[in-house]
């Protein structure tokens, strides 16, 4: 009598021990494959990080205006924003400040809210904080923490600003950021360390929620200059403008959008706001 | 009964000379013995492996000749010295009436007597069963040159011995019968298929189930007999019990494995 069964449990025994040295070599294959990967991908952002740390100092610069009454010693020069054609921050945001042109000093700069600073109109640094604090009071608790930060941000500048007056000579000036404890905050950390434009989109989706249009507009400007082809960053952008009540100009950048790249979401949300005009 | 149980019955080990394959290889040998058969010879060895044909060869042989010659087969070796010599008697003599004090000496006598007359064919197969006095005497007869004998025996390093100590001197022809090719191994189980009007089982053997089967039975056709009986075995208790698992258009190597483990071809 044939018991199949047993047959069948002794052929996958033989198919497996059969098969064995070949899956042995292929998942070592695999895993010498993967270990390789892994390094180069550790490898890879060790390169990467090198220049974003150099374009972080260049564009930062540039964003920097805090420190430009403070920093007397420290002469700058405008620098043209080096963003992509089809940037949004060139037609749409006078985005681009002078920048410190840093002679014979090593600035290093840890900047997650350096654009911040370029928010206010005029004025000095401390009005300009204070209005911001102002403005920021008006939304939820978690811009009130960012206002904490900002403030802390703001005195260590002040002590950091005093320190490198005395260190008149070297000119060397330090800028840190203290620790923070809300996401928010913690996110435009992340995104000074990665400068990733998902991380600046999301930063800007997250404050048009929160109804901050002008801190969004800055983040999708931002968001777009690393990453120009991702539709969400304009449609931030446009929807934030719209609520700041300057809907031709959103209207433009979605326009500029559609010429260079297709999206049925900013089809349909430049017919909406065309409709409405 | 079913269609595998018939096919099964295909692939039983047996000596049937209407199943007998014309394979290459085995039309060579045949044509072979057949014309060393009528050569003057006194012993022809024909030598192999177990199931490489020999016995199956020996039978068609006998069948196609003895119409036209006197050609005789003992299939089972006869292991009592006087029956065997009776035998031959019967064989030289058929018409004669069998003398009561036949011995191993009075019938050399009378082979003597009819030297130039009379020549036949014995064809022994299994001759390695033979002991080895029977085989001295077997040589002496065949020194009388009226009994031409074809012995086929298994190629074992003793019965190399044998067939040097035994034969050397008389042995003209020898054929060596060896184990099947890929080629042979398809051939093979495709012809006894076709023979029996299966051309739809024949079709559903592929390349790679010939190559699986030759390397499982190194092309031994016994062995080749013994798989593909075990593999129908298989095809039909699925065919009862499980019909989806073997609802394929083709043989599957999976089964043909099955069998080799059920044999003890392979072990897990």
């Amino acid at each position: 009598m044939l018991e199949i069964e047993k047959l069948e449990r002794e052929w996958r025994r033989y198919k497996l021990k059969r098969l064995s040295p070949w899956i042995l070599s292929v998942s070592t294959l695999l895993l010498v494959s993967i270990a390789y990967l892994l390094w180069l991908d550790t490898d890879k952002p060790l390169i990467a990080d090198k220049n974003i740390q150099t374009t972080e100092k260049k564009e930062f610069s540039g964003y920097d205006t805090i420190e430009k009454p403070v920093t007397k010693n420290v002469s700058r020069t405008p620098v043209s924003n080096s963003s992509p054609s089809t940037n949004l921050s060139e037609p749409l945001e006078k985005v681009s400040q002078p920048s410190t042109q840093k002679k014979d000093s090593a600035v290093i700069l840890n900047p997650d809210t350096e654009f911040l600073n370029s928010f206010s109109d005029s004025g000095s640094p401390k009005n300009r904080s204070t209005s911001y604090l102002r403005k920021m009071k008006e939304h939820n608790s978690e811009t009130s923490s960012y206002k904490n930060r900002q403030t802390v941000k703001a005195k260590k500048e002040k002590v950091l600003t005093d320190s490198s007056k005395k260190e008149n000579g070297s000119g060397t000036l330090i800028i840190q950021s203290s620790k923070t404890n809300n996401t928010l905050a913690y996110l435009i950390k992340r995104f000074n360390e990665k400068r990733d434009p998902k991380l600046a989109s999301y930063i800007a989706q997250s404050l048009y929620k929160k109804a901050n249009y002008k801190e969004a507009v800055k983040w999708s400007v931002m968001a777009n200059s690393l990453d120009p082809s991702s539709e969400d960053t304009w449609l931030v952008f446009a929807r934030s403008k719209v609520k700041l009540g300057q809907k031709e100009e959103a209207i433009r950048a979605l326009r500029t959008y559609l010429n260079q790249y297709t999206s049925k979401n900013v089809k349909s949300f430049l017919r909406s706001l065309e409709q409405d005009r | 009964m079913s269609k595998y149980r018939k096919l099964q019955s295909i692939f039983i080990d047996r000596i049937e000379v209407n199943q007998y394959i014309g394979l290459d290889t085995s039309i060579l040998f045949y044509n072979k013995l057949r014309e060393s058969i009528k050569k003057p010879l006194k012993m022809i060895l024909l030598y192999g492996k177990p199931g490489t044909g020999k016995s199956v060869l020996i039978n068609k042989i006998y069948h196609d000749t003895k119409e036209k010659k006197e050609v005789f087969l003992i299939s089972a070796p006869i292991q009592n010295e006087e029956e065997f010599i009776k035998k031959l008697y019967t064989f030289v003599l058929p018409k004669s009436t069998l003398p009561e004090d036949l011995t191993y000496n009075r019938f050399i006598d009378i082979c003597n007597t009819l030297k130039d007359k009379k020549h036949i064919t014995v064809l022994l197969d299994e001759a390695q069963l033979y002991p080895p006095s029977m085989m001295e005497k077997i040589r002496l007869i065949s020194d009388t040159r009226v009994i031409k004998f074809v012995v086929s025996l298994h190629k074992t390093e003793k019965e190399d011995v044998i067939a040097k100590e035994h034969f050397q001197s008389r042995i003209w022809e020898t054929i060596e019968l060896k184990n099947g090719t890929v080629h042979d191994t398809q051939m093979y189980i495709q012809k006894k298929l076709i023979q029996q009007n299966y051309f739809e089982v024949s079709n559903m053997f592929r390349k790679s189930n010939f190559r699986l089967i030759h390397k499982l039975t190194k092309g031994n056709y016994r062995e080749i007999n013994k798989l593909i009986f075990t593999l129908f075995e298989i095809y039909d208790h699925y065919e009862t019990s499980k019909p989806s698992k073997i609802a394929h258009l083709h043989i599957k190597n999976r089964f043909i494995e099955m069998s080799a483990l059920k044999l003890g071809y392979i072990h897990a």
